[in-house]
Parts: structure tokens; sequence; C-alpha cells
């Protein structure tokens, strides 16, 4: 009977592949994981929506993927749409000053010459970035933009992609994650490599504050383990006085 | 290592000592498993649990059982640009529902920690391709969570077990669900 056991569960095995990446060598990430998200209130004629349009579209791709991981304490608010021009940024360092900071701002952008290849790119639905605690988001917003054919789910699925390279993370190469470079037909949840990428750079103390400790180690450091330690201690210890209770009741 | 010979001193000490090897499903329905939008369901990567059975008579209850239990998630992996392992440590209560099966209840805590080599991998990105990196140093997250459970012995020595544990029970966005399904063996009995 053991046998059979253990011929089953080594049968149930699945192996995964682990693939998320990081869009800096140093991991760069928001310092404060609640993130204000904001829209520009430039046009976004060519990519057929409003502001207000992006604003629904940015929360629904925070509520649906990056605020829903538990073992992430990432959480991006609602911002507001501010009276900011990012429609001919080029991608550089200086256009993350209009941006406040621990804030990603989220905007559309008709940049031919750098961003979106001369306007010939008909495969580049959006580009995000983060810098010195500030993040961006550009929709193509040029005359070939592919935004209009797309549906509504992949729209949203394209912000939240965008918004995961400006909190930090870099492509996945599992063609069903998220962060994969190409956008999928259907892309209704985070895969396990969305989910550890969150985790990896927004570690969380737990769903019960008050029985869990925040730890953000660096490598073999001493934060974790002394934290795992005094859980086990107190595990054992819980089990000792349970084991004295009984033998007093009985 | 010295700390997985004091978990072991610990529990040879305790009577009914019991050893739980099975599959972990992570998030389940939570997650995206394929390009088709299906769900991860039946994801099993390896775990490996000790555990022991302290009965107790309580007033109300009768005859009712504790099930501490402590173990470890190894995520098994293709690349070898980070790794994933979770420890958790549970605490259940539980009764006999027939002679050969008991059910559990009680919380849990995981600790999730993913680590890398820091190395550089180029993938595509847009039409052309550009350098991303791995993760290097090591971040754990930690997670109480609500176990439900049932367990069915086949003989005086095995028995098979299921698991849930609810994740961020008390958050409507991140609530999520994971379970075990595992054999465990009471060599003592």
């Amino acid at each position: 009977m053991s046998k059979l056991f253990l011929f089953i569960t080594l049968l149930l095995f699945s192996i995964n592949c682990l693939s998320f990446t990081l869009n800096s060598s140093t991991g760069d990430h928001f310092t404060d994981p609640n993130v204000t998200v904001d829209i520009s209130n430039n046009s976004c004629t060519n990519a057929g929506m409003t502001s207000d349009e992006l604003l629904t579209m940015a929360m629904q791709a925070a509520e649906l993927y990056w605020n829903s991981i538990p073992t992430c304490k990432l959480n991006l608010k609602k911002g507001s749409i501010v009276n900011v021009d990012i429609s001919t940024q080029t991608g550089v360092a200086a256009d993350f000053n209009v941006v406040t900071d621990n804030h990603i701002l989220v905007g559309c952008n008709a940049d031919t010459t750098k961003l979106f290849k001369g306007g010939s790119d008909k495969t580049t639905l959006a580009l995000g970035a983060l810098y010195n605690n500030k993040g961006i988001v550009y929709i193509n917003n040029t005359p070939n933009t592919p935004i209009p054919s797309t549906s509504e789910a992949q729209k949203v699925a394209t912000v939240a992609h965008e918004m995961g390279h400006a909190f930090g993370l870099g492509h996945s190469q599992k063609e069903y994650a998220l962060m994969y470079y190409q956008l999928g037909l259907i892309q209704e949840r985070l895969s396990y490599d969305d989910m550890d990428g969150c985790h990896y750079l927004y570690n969380r103390s737990g769903a019960v504050n008050c029985a869990s400790v925040d730890i953000d180690s660096k490598g073999s450091g001493p934060g974790s383990r002394n934290n795992f330690i005094a859980l086990l201690i107190g595990f054992f210890g819980l089990i000792i006085s349970c084991k004295y209770i009984t033998k007093r009741i009985g | 290592m010295k700390n997985y010979l004091f978990i072991l001193l610990l529990f040879s000490n305790i009577s009914l000592a019991s050893y739980t090897l099975g599959g972990y499903s992570e998030f389940t329905f939570n997650t995206q498993g394929d390009t088709q939008g299906g769900r991860n369901i039946i994801s099993y990567v390896p775990q490996l649990g000790l555990s022991t059975i302290i009965p107790y008579d309580l007033p109300l209850f009768g005859q009712s059982f504790l099930f501490p239990e402590i173990g470890f998630i190894y995520h098994t992996n293709t690349t070898s640009a980070y790794s994933k392992t979770q420890f958790y440590l549970l605490l259940d209560f539980g009764q006999k529902l027939t002679e050969t099966s008991v059910w559990r209840l009680g919380f849990g805590t995981f600790l999730s920690q993913i680590s890398g080599d820091g190395s550089t991998i180029v993938l595509n990105n847009g039409g052309g391709s550009a350098s991303f990196y791995a993760p290097k140093e090591t971040k754990t997250s930690i997670n109480t969570t609500f176990d439900l459970g049932f367990e069915y012995s086949f003989d005086s020595k095995n028995a098979l077990k299921l698991m849930g544990y609810v994740f961020s029970p008390f958050s409507t966005l991140k609530r999520s669900f994971s379970y075990t399904l595992a054999w465990v063996y009471y060599p003592a009995i």
C-alpha cells in the first residue's frame, strides 16, 4: 500500500517554469508599495479613448491583476486626471520630471522618432518604465496604432502589462504570463510568474497583520532566519503547552 | 542544517509522529495556466511534512485532536535563474468523522521565499530584444491562512489527506485558495 501511494504521489508532481525578470539589475521598485495611478489629460484620439476611459481601464487593470496577489503588498490606488502633456515625450530621463513621486502616470503618446519607431510601428501597443521612484506608461497614439483593433479586455491587459514595467518588472519567458512580450488572445488572470515577480519586489507580511511580520532580507542574511526561528519556537511552545494541558485534563 | 536537526529532535519526542508527502497546488482558480485562459487547477509541486497528533477531550466536543504540522514545499523549475521554496506551519483542531476519517480546521503560516542568481537574460521586447535581470536577493513573504482538511485512513499506517488553505481571507481582492493532496504515513502505529 505504501509503495502504491508513493508511486501515485510522485506521478502527480509537475514542473513549472519560473522565469519572471526585473527591469533593472538592482531590482528597482517603488519605495512605498501604495502607488497612485494618474492619467494624463492629453489627446488619445488615434487610440480611440478618453482620459476617463483610460482611468477606468487602469483601475480595472490594478484590481483584476496586480492588487489581487496574496504574497504581494503592492497597492495600486486610483489617482486623478492630471493636466500634464506627455504626448510628445521621447523616453528620456527628463520625461519623469512631470510625474509625482511614488506615482505612475498613464497617458497617450504619439512620438514617431524614438518610442514608436517612426510611426510605422504597427505592433507595439504601449510602453512602460520606472525611474527614480516614478513610473510612466505610454499608450501608442500614433496614426498606425494597433490599439483600436484590440478588445476591451486586451486593452486592460495591455495597461496592466505596462504598469508591471512601471513598477519594476521585466518580461517573462512564459507565453501565458501577463508579462510575456506579446499580448495573448486571452489574458484573464496572472500567471505564477507574474505573481512571483510582484512578490519579489513587494513581499508582504500577511493577511492577519497582528500575527505576521514583515521580512525583507538580502541574500542569506539574518532577517528571515531570525523570524522563522521565532515562529518555530512559538509553534513548538504551543505543542508542548497542549501536551501539558492534555495531561492535566486527562 | 542546525534548524532541521532541531526540528527532527523535537519531533522525535512527540508520539504519533507522521510523515506527509504530497503535492501542493498554489492559488488554484486565481492563476492562468495556458494561453487559452485555462486556470491552474492541478499544478502539484512537491510537499514534504512532519506532523503529529495530540489527542485530548473537550467538555463540549468530546474526543478531539490537535494536528501540528511543519513542512516544506519546493517549487521545481526548468530554469536556474531563480528558485522558490515555501515553509509552512499548521496548527489544526480536528475530530473523527468515522472510524477511518477525520476533519480538521485551523490556522497556518506560510513563508514563501524567492531567490536568484541575478543573471542577465535577453528576451524579446517589442520588435527587438532587450536585457532583463533575474532576481539576486532573497525575499520572503509571510501569509497567515485558514485551513480546512479531511483525512481518510486506508489502514493503520497509510492515509490520504486533502487540505485547503485560504490566503488573505479578509480581503475580497487578494483572497486566494491553495490545496494539498498528500499521502500520510504513520510509522509508529
